[in-house]
């Protein structure tokens, strides 16, 4: 088929605001699938995906549509994860399309990733067609929701397409707009190939297998691909479509979207972002915008029993076959034991690692409170970057100590300005500015430090506008900043996995609050034991577990001493997953209360 | 011969306490006589190889067995008797609650040949017997005991209760020492728990009722400890002093892992080498016994390790100490340098020192195999 008739697209729509009921319905009504066929969000494969109504993975699906005019067209939906976390990974599926239907939802309007996406789309060149999506809910808001719409891309009223994708209205508006307003991809047949890497998949049989756009040329099975990343060469075998499954094709021609296959054994040598050419006839320049991914959120993950070990580097490793964002190396924790060091796009794709460890590996795992990048300038001139609190260096040896800034736009109804204003001021925000969407709803920007998003700000920006307002962030730069190593001293022992890096201003609350719940959740022993808060060698907080004075049940079991006997065997297994603490012995669980909340 | 015991458990009371979770029933006293039938049968129906042992305690314990007639007793001494060889048998307990036990029915229960009577005192202040809602009053405390010595009962337990919300130090130690001025050839202090199921547990979730703390009830035990021993006690086990020879042998059979026969709904046995226990209803109880069946619920063998674990962990709380040769071969106790200053280890026996009875669960967690 001609590149005249083919159109590449994706769909931008905030979690929930119906994206997959869309695109199930666009395939049914492609005949792509049939309504038996039909799962209920096709696209989502992973368990995970559904139960959360998220997409992680980009999934391309093409479908085969004769417009009302009798003409066939080849439509390629490329399905994008509608994360911040992702957002590199939206920005690549965005480079392969043509155009976009934003999505927004009649009842809830606007709000912040989708503004994010929608400007990410229009700075890449797309068409994008806005869609306001269950117009037959009683509470949509059909007038306002196109009046946010308009102000957000500058459209006009009547571009907007209105659909219940749950019933099926508009839909047919939307394959008009799709194939009317989307413009064909540029025929470039000719040119030596740059096919842009989107994402990839693993499998065990066939490698890794990278999901292209074709910019220019044409790519033929029994060529040599060559990537712009590394030196790899590798032997391509086959190439195809997307349906449901893959298509095996004769060659994939520019405007084309597909799959190679080249036998590719190592993860790392798929990355999204790069262009893939051929040994044969190589492109000069690769497509623009590759980036390395640089995890930005980092955690501790430990199995909870420590047999497990080897079992979580396996699936770590299994993990990241489907995922080259992911990184670990091994850490040693006095108070956990082995585990490893992981680096995270976010705070989802930290819980999403974490409970696919769990779910699709069987394993119990103890993740430690998150913590951002640090770059360390040292006194003698050297610049370190520091993953772990634990990896600080002394005090004194350090002259800055910078972290990750973000630039965050929150969207919220304008009642819960003032409340935001006040979260973001405490938040150690810098404000930028205030935008209106509409006269009721308000865009605010601020530089915010990563380091506080990841510790509550969510939580708190949700209470403080109950649940209205939306977040959405991207990384720009480090900044120095007033940051301090808060250490945890138990029984007179810092304990490496409960130390924090706090801005000064904090250090006092974080190192009390730390303090007390430690003492709320630590035994008492045969023995005082000081819980200590310090910063370098300064004790800030001071709290103590008292000595344990009594630990016996003078009760009348009667004949039936099972009973007592079965809680003493109990608490002899929890003592099993006890963890010493020099000489104070400290229950898993406890430790794990503090660390996982990150002390609230 | 292995020394052995038997356990009876009365379920009836006037009234359920609200911390009690024993099984027991107020509001079917017309159904003691079939009880008592049921009992009979059940005794009769009995099917353990008791050749090797040697009955030496019996005990009946509730619920209030002090409501028993002494011909409901007697019927049921004589099933006992007719079944096995009690010709050993020097200690013969019987449960009886402070105004339920007259005089005439003491004497009787004398002559029937019951020779140790424990009786339910908890506590001499009104106020604190009302939380418990134990339906006596003081005065009928000491009544009873009299009446006791005057039936000729010269092996008396008084069981008292500790750590009760609103039970002051000055309190305690009054009762205390009230009790010992009878002086009973044995106490029982036993700290105020919170059982899951009981009306107790329900009001402390409701915080309707805060249980003192353990700092507290430490103070209220360790005072409890030497005012005893000074008054010419002996300290056998956690919650019990006795005076010399005058031992619950029957509760020792429990904590010695010996053997002991259980009659009655939710009574728990042990033949030795595996443990049962009886369903607890009464009505499934007579059920079951009427048709013919054993009221078993569980029967079910001790494993060397949870056997191990048994002898250590009972064995520790009495002040003998857990016999090391009882301990199987496989198994061996390891002292943790921790514990080391409170464990004494004497004559093929590991006891706890008087310092070490206050930790004993810490330790007998640490020593467990």
């Amino acid at each position: 088929m001609s590149t005249d008739h083919i159109r590449n697209f994706c769909i931008i729509a905030h979690i929930d605001h119906g994206k997959s009921t869309l695109a199930d319905r666009l395939l049914e009504e492609t005949h792509t699938l049939s309504k038996k066929q039909m799962k209920n969000q096709v696209l989502d494969s992973m368990d995970l995906e559904r139960e959360r109504g998220i997409t992680i993975k980009s999934h391309p699906i093409q479908m085969h549509y004769t417009h009302t005019d009798g003409q066939d067209y080849i439509l390629n939906l490329i399905d994008t994860p509608g994360h911040v976390d992702f957002s590199y990974e939206v920005s690549r599926s965005l480079a392969a399309c043509e155009g976009a239907l934003l999505l927004v939802d009649a009842a809830q309007g606007v709000e912040a990733q989708t503004v994010s996406n929608t400007y990410l789309a229009i700075d890449s060149g797309l068409v994008v067609i806005p869609v306001i999506n269950k117009i037959d809910l009683p509470s949509a808001r059909v007038d306002e929701v196109t009046d946010q719409l308009v102000e957000l891309m500058g459209c006009d009223p009547d571009d907007v397409v209105l659909t219940s994708a749950k019933s099926g209205a508009g839909i047919q508006e939307i394959f008009n707009a799709i194939v009317d307003r989307i413009p064909p991809p540029k025929n470039n047949d000719n040119a030596p190939l740059r096919a842009m890497i989107f994402d990839s998949m693993y499998d065990n049989y066939k490698g890794a297998i990278p999901y292209v756009r074709i910019i220019d040329g044409v790519l033929k099975p029994g060529t040599k691909a060559r990537f712009f990343a590394h030196d790899n060469v590798y032997d391509i075998t086959e190439v195809g479509h997307f349906v449901l499954k893959q298509i095996k094709a004769e060659e994939l021609r520019s405007g084309d979207v597909g799959y190679v296959l080249a036998n590719i054994r190592d993860v790392d040598d798929v990355r999204p972002g790069d262009t893939l050419t051929t040994k044969e006839n190589p492109a000069a320049e690769p497509l623009p915008g590759y980036k390395q991914m640089q995890p930005m959120v980092f955690s501790g993950l430990y199995p909870s029993e420590s047999d497990d070990y080897e079992q979580l580097r396996t699936a770590l490793n299994k993990l990241r076959l489907n995922d080259a964002s992911l990184i670990f190396e091994p850490e040693t924790s006095e108070a956990l034991g082995f585990g490893f060091r992981c680096g995270f796009l976010g705070l989802l794709h930290m819980e999403i690692v974490q409970e696919r460890l769990e779910r699709e590996f069987n394993l119990e795992l103890v993740t430690t409170a998150p913590n951002v990048r640090y770059q360390l300038i040292l006194r003698d001139g050297t610049e370190v970057e520091v993953h772990t609190p634990a990896d600080m260096p002394e005090t004194g040896r350090i002259q800055d100590i910078k972290e990750p800034f973000v630039s965050a736009e929150i969207i919220t109804p304008k009642e819960y300005i003032g409340n935001l204003m006040k979260l973001c001021q405490r938040k150690r925000g810098i404000y930028i500015n205030t935008d209106y969407l509409t006269k009721d709803k308000a865009q605010l920007h601020y530089d915010l430090p990563l380091a506080e998003i990841i510790f509550d700000f969510y939580d708190k920006l949700k209470s403080v506008s109950r649940g209205y307002a939306s977040l959405d962030y991207t990384f720009t730069d480090f900044r120095i900043g007033d940051l301090k190593k808060l250490d945890i001293l138990i029984n007179g022992e810092p304990v490496d996995a409960l130390s924090i890096i706090t801005h000064s201003v904090d250090a006092f609350q974080r190192g009390q609050a730390l303090c007390s719940k430690l003492k709320e959740l630590i035994p008492r022993q045969m023995f005082e034991v000081p819980i200590q808060a310090s910063l370098g060698a300064k004790i800030i907080s001071r709290t103590t577990v008292k000595a344990l004075r009594k630990n016996v049940t003078a009760k009348c079991y009667g004949g039936d001493i099972t009973r007592k006997r079965k809680l003493w065997e109990k608490q002899k297994k929890g003592k099993k997953r006890m963890k010493k603490i020099g000489k104070v012995e400290i229950p898993q669980e406890a430790l794990l209360a503090v660390l996982q909340i990150g002390s609230d | 011969m292995t020394r052995a015991g038997i356990y009876l458990h009365f379920p009836f009371c006037k009234v359920k306490c609200i911390y009690c979770d024993f099984y027991s029933i107020a509001d079917r006293e017309d159904d003691i006589f079939r009880f008592v039938q049921a009992l009979i049968k059940e005794i009769d129906l009995c099917e353990l190889d008791t050749s090797q042992w040697m009955f030496d305690t019996i005990f009946i314990g509730g619920g209030t067995p002090s409501l028993l007639e002494p011909i409901h007793l007697e019927m049921i001494l004589n099933a006992l008797h007719k079944k096995f060889d009690l010709s050993a048998v020097d200690e013969w307990s019987l449960e009886a609650n402070p105004g339920e036990a007259p005089l005439e029915r003491l004497q009787a229960f004398r002559e029937l040949g019951i020779n140790r009577l424990s009786i339910g005192i908890q506590s001499l202040e009104p106020g604190l017997l009302k939380f418990l809602t134990r339906i006596h009053n003081v005065e009928q405390v000491f009544n009873t005991f009299e009446h006791a010595r005057t039936a000729g009962f010269d092996n008396i337990n008084c069981d008292l209760i500790f750590n009760i919300p609103g039970q002051t130090m000055d309190i305690w130690q009054r009762d205390v020492k009230r009790i010992v001025e009878l002086k009973p050839e044995h106490i029982s202090a036993y700290s105020l728990t919170v059982e899951s199921g009981t009306d107790l547990n329900k009001l402390v979730q409701q915080n309707k009722v805060t249980i003192p703390d353990d700092d507290y009830s430490a103070e209220l035990y360790k005072w409890i400890q030497e005012y005893l021993s000074s008054a010419g006690y002996t300290q056998y086990e956690i919650s019990n002093w006795s005076k010399p020879g005058k031992e619950c042998r029957q509760n020792l059979h429990y904590w010695q892992i010996d053997p002991y026969l259980a009659f009655g709904p939710s009574a728990h046995g042990f033949d030795g080498k595996n443990r049962y226990n009886n369903y607890q209803g009464l009505d499934r109880y007579f059920q079951l016994i009427e048709s013919g069946k054993l009221p078993i619920e569980n029967y079910y063998p001790v494993s060397q390790k949870e056997m191990t674990n048994d002898l250590i962990g009972f064995g520790l709380r009495t002040n003998r100490g857990v016999q090391i040769n009882r301990i199987p071969n496989e198994y061996r106790i390891q002292i943790p340098e921790k514990w080391s200053s409170y464990l004494i280890n004497e004559n093929g026996w590991i006891r706890l020192s008087e310092e070490g009875f206050i930790f004993a669960d810490a330790i007998v967690v640490d020593l467990m195999v």
